[in-house]
């Protein structure tokens, strides 16, 4: 039995796509990035995979069955986001109470244990707290729940960096303590990356890449050195980013062919180094020839930019 | 040790690496247990499965064992193994780039000979 599968499913809103013909299958016990750029899909995919959106064409398959209406699915499964609302007159241990009695496996005293280390008072209402706080919270509950599939939509947001690497640890230790399918997405990954053991990247609403973590990052490749020596050793590769460094030198990302490697040959000037999982991300859904400068580029290229500074208007 | 993500070693190597440099330490010592991949991944926020690589690549190169049920543990004869590798690998490579470093800079043979004595004597 798969844990989850999409099979060519798409959803639009009000005629927008905002997934298309998207199949992909996650099987076993793991923590998986789902990443992509801002309006790639990715909470659109997680939304029917909790069920709450009923696809427009194809299939989404939780446990085996029909994700959307399944009773059986949504006793499994969690989907958490910082748009997750909770009834206003419960504080947040009714909440936590209430959790703990639709989700079997949900551990009530972690939850509660973890709320005080956050400081989040069991009688404070989740409307009175501050974004990052309300996050915070919804992250102890989902994991706190120990679902099988456990849906995380960019659970770190509005966070500050040392609540951030705390809950990083949380999440570490809550997959060790209790091995389940975690899906995190995001499109800022700083400190999550190491624990993703697999990445789906969604691009405008497809997939574009499903593999182990490891093996996406080798596949991109930072060089550095002389502009000829760095078109030589880049020929046979993918370019995705050119650009002068030091006068005379360049530096390129490159994505390696299929199954070739580059190294720098012994005695020249180059220097080849690997991506983080982050920028190996980047790099992969970049793809605006030029990038930004190019919108600030003149198009008639003939006047060059000049610092233009304007006065305060009065109006 | 810190991970590096931008190195060009992945990470699981990096971790071999760090427990080859304890057991030459004598932090781990021969048929003592090291850490499991658990603990690993706790201690480095990295992927369990991860950790699990990095262990598993020091018992195919016979640094460490199994023991079922038990965990993973130091070999006898780990350390002048690891030692004898270094020597042809980690060792020689910075050698190469000591050598490269020294032709960018015009540094001539002799004078690189006389840095790295002078290098060794403070060290004494």
């Amino acid at each position: 039995m798969k844990r989850l599968e999409f099979d060519g499913t798409e959803k639009r809103f009000l005629g927008t796509s905002a997934l298309r013909e998207l199949t992909l299958t996650l099987e076993g016990d793991k923590i998986i990035g789902l990443l992509g750029r801002n309006g790639a899909g990715k909470t659109t995919a997680m939304k029917l995979a909790a069920g709450f959106l009923r696809p427009t064409a194809g299939s989404v398959r939780a446990f085996g069955e029909p994700a959307f209406n399944s009773l059986f699915a949504s006793a499994n499964t969690i989907y958490m986001s910082e748009d997750v609302r909770f009834p206003y007159t419960l504080s947040l241990g009714g909440i936590l109470d209430e959790l703990a009695r639709a989700y079997p496996n949900f551990d009530r005293a972690l939850a509660g244990r973890l709320a005080d280390y956050f400081s989040l008072p069991s009688d404070s209402k989740h409307a009175a707290l501050s974004k990052g706080m309300q996050n915070t919270f919804n992250l102890i509950a989902g994991l706190a729940a120990r679902c099988p599939l456990t849906l995380l939509d960019e659970p770190l947001n509005g966070m500050d960096a040392a609540v951030r690497k705390d809950l990083t640890s949380v999440l570490l230790k809550e997959f060790i303590e209790a091995p389940r399918m975690i899906i995190v997405s995001g499109h800022q990954l700083q400190g999550l990356e190491e624990l993703f053991e697999e990445i789906a990247i969604l691009h405008k609403g497809r997939l574009l890449r499903h593999e182990e973590a490891d093996s996406f990052k080798g596949q991109f490749k930072k060089v550095s050195g002389p502009a000829s020596a760095v078109s030589a050793a880049t020929e046979r590769h993918t370019v995705i980013l050119r650009r002068p460094s030091l006068p005379g030198m360049e530096e390129a990302i490159v994505e390696l062919g299929p199954g070739m490697t580059l190294f720098a040959p012994a005695g020249t000037d180059l220097a080849v180094s690997a991506l983080s999982l982050n920028d190996a991300y980047i790099a992969a859904t970049g793809g605006t020839e030029g990038g930004i400068d190019r919108v600030y580029a003149d198009p008639s290229g003939e006047n060059k930019p000049q610092n233009r500074r304007h006065p305060a208007n009065r109006p | 040790m810190k991970i590096n993500p931008d190195s060009n070693a992945p990470i699981y190597r990096q971790l071999a690496d760090w427990i080859e440099e304890g057991i030459i330490a004598g932090s781990f010592p021969e048929h003592g247990k090291v850490y499991s991949q658990y603990q690993l991944a706790e201690l480095y926020a990295i992927n369990p499965a991860t950790a699990a690589k990095g262990l598993n690549l020091l018992a195919d190169e016979d640094i460490l064992y199994k023991k079922r049920g038990l965990g993973m543990f130091v070999a006898e004869g780990a350390k002048e193994l690891i030692m004898k590798k270094r020597r042809s690998g980690t060792m020689l490579e910075m050698i190469r780039e000591t050598v490269h470093e020294a032709r960018i800079l015009g540094i001539g043979d002799e004078e690189l000979i006389t840095m790295i004595k002078e290098e060794m004597e403070g060290l004494k």
